[in-house]
Order: structure tokens, then C-alpha cells, then sequence
């Protein structure tokens, strides 16, 4: 039986595609918390994240032989399952519901900048129930538009550099970096307003 | 609203995607129809909601009392929501410059807080936060599991349909059942076909989805036992009997046997994932519709069930010296006549690439076996008549005996 423990993604999946089939269970089993969770939080939906997920790697079966396995194999999965996640919410026709009584930031003179330390930000030694939090952080994550939430999770998930970021997105380096300074800005905000909201929920 | 008005505010509608339309929530789309409902017949007082509704629409320039009953009303909540949308979606919002320089730091310095210079460590720490926050949640081991499962099981279904649509199509035969003729032809066929296993993947297909359909027998088995304790100890059935066929999936519980095996479902004992084969692209899973007395269609089927009799079965009245089969992975042949395709009676079940299938015993033991062919004679798959036709069949042909020749030159036939 093939150690695997030693060897890299990259060679795991070198042994995959040369038809090794306990590879592929490797490489899915590595990969399940992250990207699981990844998707959980792009699609805001736990049943769909495993949808996704399966077309995924499925995807990664189908397209394993134009991988250039000169580079990662973590960016490659990760924007493979950004793309399908982005076309399963277009499928959806998922629309983002607003609220009236939400702040409109353009109307608010000095709001339109965020100062992190005086944002209570989710902290994980705070003493909150972790479902409850995972909520209230998928909540407010929902309130950010897709390309918002898409560079936050693809950053902090494979905690790549801007400019790792700018070429899987294909984008200019500075746009991906005014767009994750939006991105953290706007979930601090909104995690700001739905802890307020939980706040106001609790009975007294 | 004047022709004018009314243009602008579609157009304006018209301008955005349909697929993008943030919509109001509930609260606020119920306050838009009060407003224009009861706007139009007294000027009582509005509540807060609708105060904040009739402001916002006045910078639309879009009047809602008087002529907005003409007004399409989808388009003023429409434009409504997509000008709250983006004011809230604005670029505008943004980190301070420290907390920009924090986050570009502690992202310079691989996400690592302890790396960032003294100076913006407090924000990179924030930052930090904002990462775990995102990064952990929690994922339960079981499920874990059995979506890798999953998984495997969809790329081995995925590689499966690629090789069977590499194959020739069978020409199709006519009639909507078991053809005598159809055996018999394939009986003499069976004789000469071998199979053409192409084993990619196959160390993956048979760790991930035998073991779930192992893990389903023996779940189907406890629900089978449940039934039959709270049921007099019959197995479970869901007519008294069948009409003319038992095979038309979703019609009738009458004309369905798979309605007998649904019972279970129904019941509550067991769930769609306990009958659900992951290799099957088609199974049914999750939450069971309250008010469903079948699947839908055959494709939906992992599994087939023992064709119930009149009256259907006593578990506790068969004593038989052989082994009698409750349950096994879904019937080829029974696909096979669905689809109006000659059968092959020894053919394994597609569920496990044609290796094998599990079969469930009343006794509650579940078996995999590599031939649907138990008990020395009996075909699973077949009534014990036409098991009998087939024999008879097979002598009467014989083998192929590597002497024979070609009829004449039209006649085509290949040898090794």
C-alpha cells in the first residue's frame, strides 16, 4: 500500500492520473474539510456545498489531463469549485434580499470607513455557541455581493498572495487588492450589523 | 404616472439582468402593497416601513399615490431594491488606511500575525479573526464520510456512462416485458460473450459503494424487522395484490411493486438514503415527500424488492431449507425490458459495474455475490418458468463448437 502521508498533492495526483485508484480517494480526503467549507460559505447552503463539491472532483477527473503539473494542485481545486459554485448560483437564480432598514452607506456622511479595532470582529475565544456563530458569519457573508465574498474566501482559505490571487482570478493586482480591502471592510461591517441584530433578539 | 414615468421606471428595470434582481424582503415587499393598495383611498397614517418606502420612491421620482395604479408595481419594487442594492454594494465603504496597511502586511507576511511589524499587529490580528472566522466551522465525521463516498461513487458513475456509451447500441425490440424470444436469442449469445471489464477505477468503486450498500442492507433489514413486528409479521406491502403488471414505477400501488418496498419510507422506518445506491445517478435522497406512496420512475430505483403475492408474506411462514432473498441491488433484466432490451439473465446488477450485487435474506443477513444465481438453480432476477425456458434452450443450442462457417458471403461472422 502506497504511503501517501509523504507525498505531496502535487504527486498524489500524478499517481491518480496514472490510474492509481486509491490516489483519488487521497487527494478527495485531504481536501474535504477545506474545501467543504469553502463552498459551504460561498453558497451559503450545506446540501448544495456537497453537490458542488462532488462536481468538483468530478470536474478535476474529467480535466486531469490538461493539469500542468509544473504548478499547484490547491489553486487549481479551489478555482474549479469557485467556477461551480459561481454557475450554480446563477442557475439559482439566487437573488440577494434587501432590507429597507439597512443602512444605506452613501447616505451616512463618515461612514464609509472601517476601523477594525473598534469593529467587534468574530473572535474565537469569544463565549459563543460555534453553530450560532457559524451562522451569524454566514449571515453576514451573505450580505457581500459574489465577486466580494469570492476574492475573501479564495484569499483566506489558501491564504495566497495578491499575487497568487491576481493571476487564478485574472485579474490586476491592484483590483484584487482594493477588492479584498472592500471585502474585509464589508464583512466587518455587516458582521457588525448582524451581531447587533442578534444582540437585539435576545430576550431581556 | 404619466407615460413618461412609467417608461423611465421600466427601462430602468429593463437595464438590469433579470438573474440579478436583489428582491425586498418579505416585510418590505407586503408594506409596498399596503401603500399602493391603501394609499389610493385614505390618507391615514403610515407606519415607519411604508414612511421609508414612500421616501425612497420619491427619489425614484415615481409617485405611488393617484395614477400608480397604472404603475407596474413589480418594476417600482424592482428599481426600489436594485437602488438600495447598490448604494449598499458601493465601493465606497472601506478599510481605514492602517487597517488597509495591517491587512496587506499580514497577507505579505503569509497570513502569519506573528510576522507582521509591531506597528499594525493589533489590526493584523483583527484580520486574523476575520480569517478563522471565515476558515473554521464545523463538519460532522459521518457525513464527511459518506459524501467522499458520494463522491467516488459519481466519478465511477461518470466513467461507467463513458463506456457504456462506447458501446453499440442493441437494436430495440419491441414490447414493454420479458421476451421469450429475446431470452432464448441471448441465451445461445450468453454463450459466447465473456466480459470486457476495463478495471479503471476499480478499487475505488468497490471500497466506496459496497460498503454503503452493505451499510443500507443492514439499515433496510432493521426497518424490515420494525415493519413486521408492528405487522403481524408480514413484510412490507402497500396493495393487496397486483393487476396486470408489477412493474409500472410511480402509477399505481397496483400496477408497482417497488410501492410495496416504498412502504417502508412511508412509514417512517427507513429513509430515501437507506434505498439509495450511490452508483445509482438517479436515487432519490433526502427528505422523503410526506404524501409519496412510490418513486417516480424505475431510473430512481437502487434496489429491487421481492415480488409480493396476493396477500403478500408472512415472514415467519417461510420455512425453507434455502435461503430466500428479500432484497438485492436493482434487477438488470429488469431494466433491461424496461428499455425494451434483450436481457441477459446472468447479468449482474449495474450497481456495482456488473461485479456483483448484495442481496438481503429474510433472515436479516445480507450477502454479496459475484452471480445473481443462488441456491444452486435459482435466478434472482427470473421466475423459476422461465429459468426453466432458458435450460431447455441452452440444450436444445448447444455451444459453440469453433467449427462452423459462415452461411455465405453475406452472412457476417467474426471469429477470434
Amino acid at each position: 500500500m502506497t504511503d501517501w502521508q509523504s507525498k505531496t498533492d502535487e504527486e498524489v495526483f500524478l499517481a491518480f492520473r496514472e490510474d492509481d485508484a486509491s490516489a483519488y480517494r487521497e487527494l478527495i480526503e485531504r481536501y474535504h474539510d477545506d474545501l467543504l467549507r469553502f463552498l459551504t460559505r460561498m453558497v451559503g447552503d450545506r446540501a448544495a456545498a456537497e453537490d458542488i463539491f462532488q462536481e468538483t472532483f468530478l470536474q478535476v477527473h474529467i480535466s486531469a489531463s490538461t493539469f500542468d503539473t509544473s504548478r499547484r494542485f490547491r489553486p487549481w481545486l479551489f478555482t474549479i469549485a469557485a467556477n461551480k459554485a459561481r454557475d450554480m448560483l446563477r442557475k439559482k437564480n439566487r437573488r440577494k434580499t434587501v432590507e429597507l432598514s439597512a443602512p444605506i452607506r452613501k447616505s451616512e456622511p463618515g461612514s464609509s470607513f472601517i476601523d477594525l479595532l473598534e469593529v467587534d470582529v468574530p473572535a474565537p475565544d469569544e463565549a459563543m455557541d460555534i453553530a450560532e456563530r457559524d451562522d451569524m458569519v454566514q449571515k453576514a457573508l451573505n450580505q457581500l455581493g459574489p465577486a466580494l465574498r469570492e476574492v475573501l474566501l479564495l484569499a483566506y482559505f489558501q491564504r495566497l498572495s495578491y499575487a497568487q490571487i491576481a493571476e487564478d482570478l485574472g485579474i490586476p493586482l491592484g483590483t484584487v487588492k482594493s477588492r479584498m480591502h472592500s471585502a474585509v471592510a464589508a464583512f466587518a461591517r455587516s458582521w457588525q450589523i448582524v451581531s447587533k441584530e442578534s444582540d437585539s433578539s435576545v430576550p431581556e | 404616472m404619466s407615460n413618461h414615468e412609467n417608461q423611465e421606471g421600466s427601462s430602468d428595470a429593463e437595464k438590469l439582468n433579470e438573474n440579478n434582481f436583489p428582491q425586498l424582503s418579505e416585510q418590505d415587499r407586503d408594506a409596498v402593497d399596503r401603500l399602493i393598495e391603501d394609499s389610493l383611498q385614505s390618507n391615514e397614517a403610515i407606519s415607519d416601513r411604508e414612511h421609508s418606502i414612500l421616501g425612497l420612491l420619491s427619489l425614484l421620482n415615481t409617485p405611488v399615490v393617484g395614477e400608480s395604479q397604472r404603475a407596474s408595481r413589480v418594476d417600482i419594487i424592482r428599481v426600489l431594491a436594485s437602488r438600495i442594492d447598490n448604494a449598499s454594494e458601493s465601493d465606497d465603504l472601506q478599510l481605514s488606511v492602517q487597517d488597509q496597511k495591517a491587512l496587506d502586511e499580514y497577507i505579505d507576511a503569509g497570513y502569519q500575525v506573528e510576522n507582521v511589524p509591531h506597528s499594525v499587529r493589533d489590526r493584523a490580528i483583527r484580520c486574523d479573526q476575520i480569517g478563522n472566522a471565515l476558515t473554521e466551522s464545523q463538519l460532522s465525521a459521518e457525513s464527511s464520510d459518506r459524501l467522499i463516498d458520494r463522491t467516488l461513487a459519481t466519478i465511477q458513475s461518470h466513467i461507467d456512462q463513458e463506456l457504456s456509451s462506447m458501446e453499440i447500441s442493441e437494436s430495440r425490440r419491441g414490447g414493454f416485458s420479458v421476451r421469450w424470444s429475446d431470452l432464448i436469442s441471448v441465451a445461445a449469445m450468453l454463450l459466447l460473450v465473456g466480459s470486457i471489464a476495463m478495471p479503471i477505477m476499480s478499487g475505488v468503486r468497490s471500497s466506496s459503494q459496497q460498503n454503503m450498500c452493505y451499510d443500507n442492507m443492514h439499515a433496510t433489514a432493521n426497518a424490515f424487522g420494525l415493519y413486521a413486528g408492528s405487522n403481524r409479521d408480514m413484510l412490507p406491502m402497500a396493495t393487496a395484490g397486483f393487476g396486470s403488471t408489477w412493474m409500472d414505477v410511480g402509477s399505481t400501488p397496483e400496477r408497482s411493486n417497488s410501492s410495496n418496498l416504498f412502504t417502508l419510507i412511508r412509514s417512517g422506518l427507513a429513509g430515501l438514503d437507506d434505498l439509495a445506491c450511490p452508483s445509482n445517478p438517479n436515487a432519490l435522497t433526502g427528505e422523503a415527500d410526506p404524501d409519496a406512496w412510490d418513486w417516480n420512475s424505475l431510473n430512481e430505483i437502487s434496489y429491487s424488492y421481492r415480488i409480493m403475492p396476493p396477500g403478500g408474506i408472512r415472514a415467519t411462514s417461510i420455512q425453507m431449507p434455502v435461503r430466500v432473498v428479500l432484497l438485492a441491488d436493482r434487477s438488470p433484466v429488469i431494466l433491461r425490458a424496461a428499455k425494451r432490451q434483450p436481457v441477459i439473465p446472468e447479468e449482474n446488477s449495474p450497481n456495482h459495474q456488473g461485479d456483483g450485487q448484495h442481496m438481503l435474506m429474510l433472515d436479516g443477513g445480507a450477502q454479496w455475490a459475484t452471480s445473481p444465481i443462488i441456491n444452486r438453480q435459482d435466478n434472482i432476477w427470473l421466475p423459476r418458468p422461465i429459468e426453466q425456458i432458458i435450460r431447455e434452450a441452452r440444450t436444445r443450442l448447444g455451444i459453440i463448437k469453433g467449427s462452423e462457417l459462415p452461411d455465405d458471403l453475406t452472412d457476417a461472422f467474426v471469429g477470434p
